[in-house]
Protein backbone atom coordinates (compact mmCIF):
# COMPACT_ATOMS: atom_id res chain seq x y z
CA UNK A 1 0.00 0.00 0.00
CA UNK A 2 3.04 2.12 0.59
CA UNK A 3 4.06 2.38 -2.81
CA UNK A 4 0.59 3.95 -3.91
CA UNK A 5 1.13 6.60 -1.00
CA UNK A 6 4.65 7.65 -1.74
CA UNK A 7 4.81 11.13 -2.92
CA UNK A 8 8.39 10.29 -4.54
CA UNK A 9 6.75 7.92 -7.47
CA UNK A 10 4.20 9.35 -9.18
CA UNK A 11 2.55 5.79 -9.61
CA UNK A 12 -0.18 7.18 -7.49
CA UNK A 13 -1.18 9.89 -9.74
CA UNK A 14 -1.71 7.58 -12.37
CA UNK A 15 -4.00 5.37 -10.69
CA UNK A 16 -5.69 8.06 -9.20
CA UNK A 17 -6.29 9.81 -12.21
CA UNK A 18 -7.50 6.88 -13.74
CA UNK A 19 -9.84 5.96 -11.19
CA UNK A 20 -10.91 9.93 -10.49
CA UNK A 21 -13.56 9.74 -14.52
CA UNK A 22 -14.33 6.14 -13.86
CA UNK A 23 -15.72 6.84 -9.87
CA UNK A 24 -17.37 9.83 -11.56
CA UNK A 25 -18.89 7.91 -14.22
CA UNK A 26 -20.10 5.19 -12.30
CA UNK A 27 -20.80 7.73 -9.57
CA UNK A 28 -23.44 9.66 -12.38
CA UNK A 29 -24.49 6.12 -13.84
CA UNK A 30 -25.85 5.07 -10.41
CA UNK A 31 -27.36 8.36 -9.26
CA UNK A 32 -29.13 8.82 -12.93
CA UNK A 33 -30.51 4.96 -12.34
CA UNK A 34 -31.98 6.12 -8.86
CA UNK A 35 -33.33 8.87 -10.28
CA UNK A 36 -35.03 6.73 -13.08
CA UNK A 37 -36.54 4.48 -10.61
CA UNK A 38 -38.10 7.21 -8.54
CA UNK A 39 -38.66 10.01 -11.07
CA UNK A 40 -41.98 8.09 -11.82
CA UNK A 41 -46.15 9.42 -12.15
CA UNK A 42 -47.90 8.56 -9.29
CA UNK A 43 -50.51 7.04 -11.21
CA UNK A 44 -51.02 4.27 -13.63
CA UNK A 45 -53.17 4.68 -16.83
CA UNK A 46 -54.56 2.72 -19.68
CA UNK A 47 -53.54 3.31 -23.78
CA UNK A 48 -54.25 1.29 -26.29
CA UNK A 49 -52.18 0.85 -29.71
CA UNK A 50 -53.25 -0.19 -33.06
CA UNK A 51 -52.59 0.22 -36.90
CA UNK A 52 -56.74 1.27 -37.50
CA UNK A 53 -57.40 4.94 -37.12
CA UNK A 54 -61.22 4.49 -36.97
CA UNK A 55 -61.10 1.46 -33.70
CA UNK A 56 -58.73 3.55 -32.33
CA UNK A 57 -60.90 6.45 -31.87
CA UNK A 58 -64.18 4.05 -30.92
CA UNK A 59 -62.61 4.03 -27.61
CA UNK A 60 -63.37 6.73 -24.75
CA UNK A 61 -64.10 7.36 -21.13
CA UNK A 62 -67.43 7.68 -20.29
CA UNK A 63 -68.94 8.69 -16.70
CA UNK A 64 -65.23 6.85 -15.13
CA UNK A 65 -65.54 3.44 -17.50
CA UNK A 66 -63.98 2.33 -21.05
CA UNK A 67 -66.66 2.81 -23.82
CA UNK A 68 -66.53 1.42 -26.87
CA UNK A 69 -68.22 3.15 -30.33
CA UNK A 70 -70.32 4.33 -32.04
CA UNK A 71 -68.49 3.23 -35.10
CA UNK A 72 -68.85 5.16 -38.19
CA UNK A 73 -70.15 2.19 -40.20
CA UNK A 74 -72.09 -1.21 -39.53
CA UNK A 75 -69.12 -3.29 -40.52
CA UNK A 76 -66.40 -1.57 -38.34
CA UNK A 77 -67.32 -3.23 -35.25
CA UNK A 78 -66.59 -6.65 -36.79
CA UNK A 79 -63.41 -5.35 -38.48
CA UNK A 80 -62.33 -3.86 -34.79
CA UNK A 81 -63.08 -7.10 -33.32
CA UNK A 82 -60.94 -9.18 -35.51
CA UNK A 83 -58.01 -8.48 -37.76
CA UNK A 84 -57.70 -4.95 -36.70
CA UNK A 85 -58.46 -5.21 -33.18
CA UNK A 86 -56.41 -2.56 -30.98
CA UNK A 87 -53.85 -3.90 -27.97
CA UNK A 88 -54.80 -2.70 -24.44
CA UNK A 89 -51.64 -1.79 -22.31
CA UNK A 90 -51.37 -0.43 -18.77
CA UNK A 91 -48.42 1.45 -17.90
CA UNK A 92 -47.56 0.50 -14.32
CA UNK A 93 -45.89 3.05 -12.49
CA UNK A 94 -44.55 0.75 -10.13
CA UNK A 95 -42.33 -0.75 -12.22
CA UNK A 96 -42.06 1.39 -15.12
CA UNK A 97 -43.43 -1.06 -17.48
CA UNK A 98 -46.18 -1.05 -19.86
CA UNK A 99 -48.18 -4.94 -19.31
CA UNK A 100 -50.96 -5.94 -22.01
CA UNK A 101 -53.97 -6.35 -20.76
CA UNK A 102 -57.41 -7.89 -22.37
CA UNK A 103 -60.63 -5.20 -23.41
CA UNK A 104 -62.56 -7.15 -20.03
CA UNK A 105 -60.32 -6.19 -17.76
CA UNK A 106 -59.67 -2.58 -19.26
CA UNK A 107 -63.41 -2.61 -19.27
CA UNK A 108 -63.12 -2.94 -15.20
CA UNK A 109 -60.96 0.05 -14.42
CA UNK A 110 -62.06 3.27 -13.11
CA UNK A 111 -60.62 5.84 -15.45
CA UNK A 112 -59.81 9.73 -15.62
CA UNK A 113 -59.26 10.77 -18.62
CA UNK A 114 -57.64 14.20 -18.06
CA UNK A 115 -54.78 14.37 -20.84
CA UNK A 116 -52.78 15.61 -18.00
CA UNK A 117 -52.03 13.63 -14.73
CA UNK A 118 -51.70 15.89 -11.56
CA UNK A 119 -48.19 15.13 -11.09
CA UNK A 120 -47.70 17.00 -14.73
CA UNK A 121 -47.14 13.65 -16.61
CA UNK A 122 -48.91 12.82 -20.08
CA UNK A 123 -48.68 10.68 -23.18
CA UNK A 124 -47.32 12.72 -26.31
CA UNK A 125 -46.64 12.01 -30.04
CA UNK A 126 -43.44 13.87 -30.94
CA UNK A 127 -39.92 13.40 -33.09
CA UNK A 128 -37.65 12.62 -30.35
CA UNK A 129 -34.58 13.93 -31.99
CA UNK A 130 -30.98 12.49 -30.77
CA UNK A 131 -29.91 14.46 -27.73
CA UNK A 132 -27.39 17.40 -27.51
CA UNK A 133 -24.87 17.59 -29.36
CA UNK A 134 -25.72 15.18 -31.72
CA UNK A 135 -28.88 16.99 -33.03
CA UNK A 136 -26.25 19.80 -33.59
CA UNK A 137 -24.71 17.67 -36.50
CA UNK A 138 -27.71 15.15 -37.79
CA UNK A 139 -31.30 15.96 -36.69
CA UNK A 140 -31.86 12.33 -36.57
CA UNK A 141 -35.59 11.93 -35.06
CA UNK A 142 -37.01 9.15 -33.01
CA UNK A 143 -40.65 9.46 -34.21
CA UNK A 144 -42.93 7.79 -31.68
CA UNK A 145 -45.07 8.13 -28.37
CA UNK A 146 -43.51 9.38 -25.10
CA UNK A 147 -44.68 9.51 -21.52
CA UNK A 148 -43.63 13.05 -20.83
CA UNK A 149 -43.22 14.47 -17.26
CA UNK A 150 -41.33 17.45 -15.63
CA UNK A 151 -37.53 16.08 -16.27
CA UNK A 152 -38.35 12.56 -18.12
CA UNK A 153 -39.48 11.38 -21.76
CA UNK A 154 -39.64 8.06 -21.64
CA UNK A 155 -40.95 5.71 -25.26
CA UNK A 156 -43.72 4.09 -24.24
CA UNK A 157 -43.74 0.09 -25.35
CA UNK A 158 -46.27 -0.30 -28.31
CA UNK A 159 -45.06 -3.41 -29.99
CA UNK A 160 -44.91 -3.52 -33.77
CA UNK A 161 -48.13 -0.87 -33.73
CA UNK A 162 -47.97 2.47 -35.57
CA UNK A 163 -50.70 4.52 -33.01
CA UNK A 164 -51.51 4.92 -29.84
CA UNK A 165 -54.19 6.64 -28.07
CA UNK A 166 -54.23 8.04 -24.63
CA UNK A 167 -57.34 6.60 -22.53
CA UNK A 168 -57.20 7.65 -19.12
CA UNK A 169 -55.34 7.72 -15.22
CA UNK A 170 -56.74 4.83 -13.57
CA UNK A 171 -58.09 5.60 -10.10
CA UNK A 172 -58.42 2.74 -7.42
CA UNK B 1 17.35 32.77 -27.36
CA UNK B 2 17.49 29.21 -28.54
CA UNK B 3 15.63 27.81 -25.41
CA UNK B 4 12.84 30.37 -26.70
CA UNK B 5 12.93 29.11 -30.20
CA UNK B 6 12.67 25.08 -28.82
CA UNK B 7 9.78 26.13 -26.60
CA UNK B 8 7.66 28.24 -29.80
CA UNK B 9 8.51 24.96 -31.44
CA UNK B 10 7.01 22.93 -29.03
CA UNK B 11 3.71 25.09 -28.70
CA UNK B 12 3.42 25.17 -32.48
CA UNK B 13 3.74 21.10 -32.15
CA UNK B 14 0.88 21.49 -29.11
CA UNK B 15 -1.52 23.49 -30.96
CA UNK B 16 -1.46 20.80 -34.01
CA UNK B 17 -1.99 17.88 -31.57
CA UNK B 18 -5.06 19.82 -30.21
CA UNK B 19 -6.06 20.28 -33.87
CA UNK B 20 -5.68 16.69 -34.66
CA UNK B 21 -7.62 15.89 -31.36
CA UNK B 22 -10.45 18.57 -32.37
CA UNK B 23 -10.73 16.65 -35.84
CA UNK B 24 -10.66 13.15 -34.50
CA UNK B 25 -13.56 14.64 -31.59
CA UNK B 26 -15.53 16.06 -34.27
CA UNK B 27 -14.58 12.74 -36.77
CA UNK B 28 -16.81 10.45 -33.31
CA UNK B 29 -19.02 12.59 -33.24
CA UNK B 30 -20.28 12.51 -36.83
CA UNK B 31 -19.97 8.61 -36.55
CA UNK B 32 -22.55 8.22 -33.45
CA UNK B 33 -25.01 11.43 -35.28
CA UNK B 34 -25.13 9.98 -38.53
CA UNK B 35 -25.86 6.06 -36.90
CA UNK B 36 -28.11 7.79 -33.74
CA UNK B 37 -30.85 5.19 -34.82
CA UNK B 38 -29.03 1.88 -35.70
CA UNK B 39 -25.97 2.46 -33.19
CA UNK B 40 -27.51 0.66 -29.29
CA UNK B 41 -26.94 1.66 -26.23
CA UNK B 42 -23.72 -0.31 -25.55
CA UNK B 43 -22.45 0.66 -28.96
CA UNK B 44 -22.83 4.63 -28.18
CA UNK B 45 -21.44 3.92 -24.45
CA UNK B 46 -18.34 2.46 -25.95
CA UNK B 47 -17.39 5.11 -28.28
CA UNK B 48 -18.07 8.23 -25.58
CA UNK B 49 -17.58 6.72 -21.96
CA UNK B 50 -15.08 3.53 -22.68
CA UNK B 51 -13.51 5.32 -25.48
CA UNK B 52 -12.92 8.56 -23.07
CA UNK B 53 -11.66 6.65 -20.41
CA UNK B 54 -9.26 4.55 -22.22
CA UNK B 55 -7.70 7.97 -24.07
CA UNK B 56 -7.69 9.68 -20.83
CA UNK B 57 -5.25 6.69 -19.09
CA UNK B 58 -3.56 6.51 -22.54
CA UNK B 59 -2.67 10.27 -22.36
CA UNK B 60 -1.54 9.54 -18.52
CA UNK B 61 0.44 6.86 -19.55
CA UNK B 62 2.36 8.93 -22.00
CA UNK B 63 2.81 11.42 -20.05
CA UNK B 64 4.99 9.62 -17.58
CA UNK B 65 7.47 8.98 -20.52
CA UNK B 66 9.86 12.69 -21.54
CA UNK B 67 9.41 11.05 -25.74
CA UNK B 68 5.92 11.08 -25.32
CA UNK B 69 5.02 13.16 -23.18
CA UNK B 70 4.35 16.33 -25.16
CA UNK B 71 1.32 14.57 -27.56
CA UNK B 72 -0.62 13.24 -24.07
CA UNK B 73 -2.35 16.60 -23.99
CA UNK B 74 -4.24 15.56 -27.40
CA UNK B 75 -5.52 12.73 -25.54
CA UNK B 76 -7.16 14.59 -22.88
CA UNK B 77 -8.71 16.95 -24.91
CA UNK B 78 -10.44 14.17 -27.17
CA UNK B 79 -11.53 12.16 -23.85
CA UNK B 80 -12.37 15.59 -22.23
CA UNK B 81 -14.61 15.99 -25.40
CA UNK B 82 -16.34 12.72 -25.54
CA UNK B 83 -16.61 11.96 -21.86
CA UNK B 84 -19.62 14.65 -21.23
CA UNK B 85 -21.64 13.07 -24.62
CA UNK B 86 -21.21 9.85 -22.94
CA UNK B 87 -22.87 11.37 -19.94
CA UNK B 88 -25.87 12.64 -22.30
CA UNK B 89 -26.30 9.35 -23.80
CA UNK B 90 -26.32 7.37 -20.01
CA UNK B 91 -28.65 10.40 -19.28
CA UNK B 92 -30.95 9.93 -22.35
CA UNK B 93 -30.71 6.42 -22.36
CA UNK B 94 -32.90 6.17 -19.07
CA UNK B 95 -35.03 8.32 -20.42
CA UNK B 96 -34.04 11.86 -18.85
CA UNK B 97 -34.62 15.01 -21.19
CA UNK B 98 -31.18 16.07 -21.73
CA UNK B 99 -32.27 19.59 -22.84
CA UNK B 100 -33.52 19.90 -19.26
CA UNK B 101 -31.79 22.79 -17.12
CA UNK B 102 -31.31 20.50 -14.01
CA UNK B 103 -30.18 17.12 -16.16
CA UNK B 104 -27.28 19.65 -17.59
CA UNK B 105 -26.78 20.89 -14.12
CA UNK B 106 -26.04 17.78 -12.83
CA UNK B 107 -23.92 16.57 -15.94
CA UNK B 108 -21.74 19.77 -15.35
CA UNK B 109 -21.88 19.46 -11.91
CA UNK B 110 -19.67 15.70 -12.36
CA UNK B 111 -17.85 17.10 -14.74
CA UNK B 112 -16.40 19.75 -13.11
CA UNK B 113 -15.86 17.69 -9.76
CA UNK B 114 -13.74 15.31 -12.17
CA UNK B 115 -11.81 17.69 -14.00
CA UNK B 116 -11.11 19.52 -10.37
CA UNK B 117 -9.78 16.52 -8.77
CA UNK B 118 -7.68 15.66 -11.82
CA UNK B 119 -5.88 19.15 -11.62
CA UNK B 120 -5.23 19.04 -8.13
CA UNK B 121 -3.78 15.57 -8.73
CA UNK B 122 -2.11 14.92 -11.76
CA UNK B 123 -1.30 19.01 -12.34
CA UNK B 124 -1.96 19.24 -16.57
CA UNK B 125 -3.04 22.89 -17.57
CA UNK B 126 -5.91 21.29 -19.74
CA UNK B 127 -7.37 19.54 -16.90
CA UNK B 128 -7.43 23.16 -15.74
CA UNK B 129 -8.90 24.68 -18.31
CA UNK B 130 -11.56 21.91 -18.56
CA UNK B 131 -12.42 22.19 -14.90
CA UNK B 132 -13.38 26.08 -16.00
CA UNK B 133 -15.18 25.46 -19.03
CA UNK B 134 -17.51 22.76 -16.78
CA UNK B 135 -17.93 25.24 -14.01
CA UNK B 136 -19.10 27.71 -16.54
CA UNK B 137 -21.41 25.62 -18.03
CA UNK B 138 -22.58 24.30 -14.59
CA UNK B 139 -23.20 28.11 -13.33
CA UNK B 140 -25.61 28.64 -16.26
CA UNK B 141 -27.33 25.62 -16.27
CA UNK B 142 -28.26 25.35 -12.61
CA UNK B 143 -28.85 29.26 -12.25
CA UNK B 144 -31.53 28.36 -15.21
CA UNK B 145 -32.42 25.41 -13.07
CA UNK B 146 -32.76 27.66 -9.93
CA UNK B 147 -34.82 30.01 -11.45
CA UNK B 148 -38.52 30.04 -10.24
CA UNK B 149 -40.61 29.14 -13.29
CA UNK B 150 -42.45 32.83 -12.80
CA UNK B 151 -39.31 34.35 -13.80
CA UNK B 152 -38.51 32.19 -16.65
CA UNK B 153 -40.26 34.79 -19.23
CA UNK B 154 -36.97 37.52 -18.40
CA UNK B 155 -34.65 34.62 -18.61
CA UNK B 156 -32.21 36.63 -20.73
CA UNK B 157 -32.13 40.05 -18.32
CA UNK B 158 -31.47 36.53 -15.80
CA UNK B 159 -28.33 35.29 -17.51
CA UNK B 160 -26.99 38.82 -17.69
CA UNK B 161 -26.71 39.30 -14.09
CA UNK B 162 -25.14 35.25 -14.40
CA UNK B 163 -22.20 36.68 -17.06
CA UNK B 164 -21.52 39.50 -15.01
CA UNK B 165 -20.79 37.26 -11.88
CA UNK B 166 -19.21 34.99 -14.17
CA UNK B 167 -16.66 37.47 -15.38
CA UNK B 168 -15.75 38.60 -11.64
CA UNK B 169 -15.31 34.78 -11.05
CA UNK B 170 -12.85 34.43 -13.71
CA UNK B 171 -11.04 37.98 -12.23
CA UNK B 172 -10.85 36.02 -9.05
CA UNK B 173 -9.39 32.43 -10.63
CA UNK B 174 -7.31 34.80 -12.81
CA UNK B 175 -5.41 36.06 -9.80
CA UNK B 176 -5.13 32.68 -7.87
CA UNK B 177 -4.04 30.76 -10.58
CA UNK B 178 -1.35 34.11 -11.69
CA UNK B 179 0.60 32.31 -8.55
CA UNK B 180 0.91 28.90 -9.96
CA UNK B 181 2.88 26.99 -12.62
CA UNK B 182 0.07 27.78 -15.33
CA UNK B 183 0.01 31.54 -15.34
CA UNK B 184 -0.33 31.58 -18.57
CA UNK B 185 -4.01 30.93 -18.35
CA UNK B 186 -4.87 33.68 -15.92
CA UNK B 187 -3.79 35.93 -18.95
CA UNK B 188 -7.27 34.31 -20.99
CA UNK B 189 -9.26 34.55 -17.89
CA UNK B 190 -8.66 38.23 -17.16
CA UNK B 191 -9.37 39.01 -20.93
CA UNK B 192 -12.29 37.15 -20.78
CA UNK B 193 -13.65 37.96 -17.24
CA UNK B 194 -13.19 41.57 -18.53
CA UNK B 195 -15.69 41.00 -21.99
CA UNK B 196 -18.07 38.68 -19.86
CA UNK B 197 -18.07 42.01 -17.45
CA UNK B 198 -17.89 44.83 -19.65
CA UNK B 199 -20.72 43.47 -22.22
CA UNK B 200 -23.38 42.03 -19.42
CA UNK B 201 -23.11 45.52 -17.88
CA UNK B 202 -23.33 47.23 -21.20
CA UNK B 203 -27.26 45.24 -21.64
CA UNK B 204 -27.73 45.32 -18.74
CA UNK B 205 -28.36 49.10 -19.12
CA UNK B 206 -31.50 48.15 -21.43
CA UNK B 207 -34.86 47.97 -20.39
CA UNK B 208 -37.00 50.23 -17.58
CA UNK B 209 -35.97 53.98 -16.94
CA UNK B 210 -34.77 53.62 -13.50
CA UNK B 211 -32.73 50.66 -14.41
CA UNK B 212 -31.20 51.95 -17.49
CA UNK B 213 -30.40 54.87 -15.40
CA UNK B 214 -28.46 53.29 -12.55
CA UNK B 215 -26.78 50.67 -15.25
CA UNK B 216 -26.05 53.59 -17.71
CA UNK B 217 -23.81 55.64 -15.55
CA UNK B 218 -22.04 52.87 -13.30
CA UNK B 219 -21.21 51.24 -17.06
CA UNK B 220 -18.10 54.40 -16.72
CA UNK B 221 -17.07 52.44 -13.47
CA UNK B 222 -16.34 49.23 -15.31
CA UNK B 223 -14.96 50.94 -17.81
CA UNK B 224 -12.21 52.63 -15.69
CA UNK B 225 -11.84 49.40 -13.64
CA UNK B 226 -11.10 47.62 -16.96
CA UNK B 227 -8.47 50.25 -17.75
CA UNK B 228 -7.17 49.42 -14.07
CA UNK B 229 -6.93 45.96 -14.55
CA UNK B 230 -5.14 46.22 -18.14
CA UNK B 231 -2.31 48.40 -16.57
CA UNK B 232 -2.10 45.86 -13.55
CA UNK B 233 -2.27 42.62 -15.18
CA UNK B 234 -0.28 44.34 -18.54
CA UNK B 235 -2.47 42.93 -20.93
CA UNK B 236 -3.18 45.00 -23.95
CA UNK B 237 -6.26 42.52 -24.81
CA UNK B 238 -7.94 44.58 -21.66
CA UNK B 239 -7.45 47.66 -22.14
CA UNK B 240 -8.73 46.95 -26.14
CA UNK B 241 -11.71 45.69 -24.78
CA UNK B 242 -12.28 48.72 -22.92
CA UNK B 243 -12.02 51.33 -25.38
CA UNK B 244 -13.62 49.07 -28.09
CA UNK B 245 -16.63 49.12 -25.37
CA UNK B 246 -15.86 53.01 -24.02
CA UNK B 247 -16.71 53.75 -27.80
CA UNK B 248 -19.69 51.79 -27.76
CA UNK B 249 -21.05 53.30 -24.50
CA UNK B 250 -20.52 56.88 -25.97
CA UNK B 251 -22.72 56.02 -29.16
CA UNK B 252 -25.17 54.52 -26.86
CA UNK B 253 -25.34 57.48 -24.20
CA UNK B 254 -25.61 59.70 -27.57
CA UNK B 255 -28.30 57.92 -28.91
CA UNK B 256 -30.03 57.69 -25.44
CA UNK B 257 -29.88 60.92 -23.70
CA UNK B 258 -28.53 63.42 -26.47
CA UNK B 259 -30.51 62.86 -29.68
CA UNK B 260 -34.15 64.28 -28.47
CA UNK B 261 -32.54 67.63 -27.02
CA UNK B 262 -29.91 68.12 -29.48
CA UNK B 263 -30.43 66.21 -32.86
CA UNK B 264 -29.13 63.70 -34.50
CA UNK B 265 -25.93 65.99 -36.34
CA UNK B 266 -24.96 67.92 -33.11
CA UNK B 267 -24.95 64.41 -31.32
CA UNK B 268 -23.29 62.93 -34.32
CA UNK B 269 -20.31 65.38 -33.67
CA UNK B 270 -20.37 65.36 -30.39
CA UNK B 271 -19.97 61.26 -29.97
CA UNK B 272 -16.90 61.76 -32.64
CA UNK B 273 -15.66 64.34 -30.55
CA UNK B 274 -15.67 62.09 -27.23
CA UNK B 275 -14.41 59.31 -29.53
CA UNK B 276 -11.18 60.89 -30.72
CA UNK B 277 -10.74 62.65 -27.24
CA UNK B 278 -10.67 58.74 -25.55
CA UNK B 279 -8.50 57.45 -28.37
CA UNK B 280 -5.51 59.70 -27.90
CA UNK B 281 -6.15 59.05 -24.11
CA UNK B 282 -6.03 55.48 -24.95
CA UNK B 283 -2.75 55.76 -26.76
CA UNK B 284 -1.15 58.27 -24.38
CA UNK B 285 -2.04 55.61 -21.30
CA UNK B 286 -0.82 52.96 -23.52
CA UNK B 287 2.47 54.65 -24.03
CA UNK B 288 2.89 54.89 -20.54
CA UNK B 289 1.23 52.04 -18.59
CA UNK B 290 1.66 48.88 -21.23
CA UNK B 291 5.11 49.21 -22.05
CA UNK B 292 6.72 45.61 -22.01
Amino acid sequence: MKIFINKNNNYHRLILGIAIPVLGIFVFAIFIYICFLFIKPKLNFLYIAGNNNICLSAYSVREGRLHEGPYPKPDNLGVCHGKAAPSFFVYESSTNISKKISLVEAENLYLNDQPKSPDGYQVVSKSKYAPWPFSLFFKSSNNGYFLEGPTIMKRLYYGNNRMVVFIGWINY
Amino acid sequence: MKLKKISRKLDLAEIIYYFGGTIIFLGLLTLISQNWASFNFLLKITFTLVLGVILHSLGLILKKFSITKSISPAFFLISALIIPIGFYILADNYGFDTTRAGVQSLIMGVLLLIYFFLYKIVSEKIFLVFAIIFGTCFLLSFSKYALPETWQPSLSRFYEYVVLIIGFIYLLLAQLISKTKHSFISGYLYTFGALAILSSALLLGEGRAYKRLFWDWSYIVFIFGAVFLSAYTKRRSIFVLAVIFLTIYILKITSEYFVKSLGWPVALVLAGMLIIAVTFSCIFLKGKYLKS
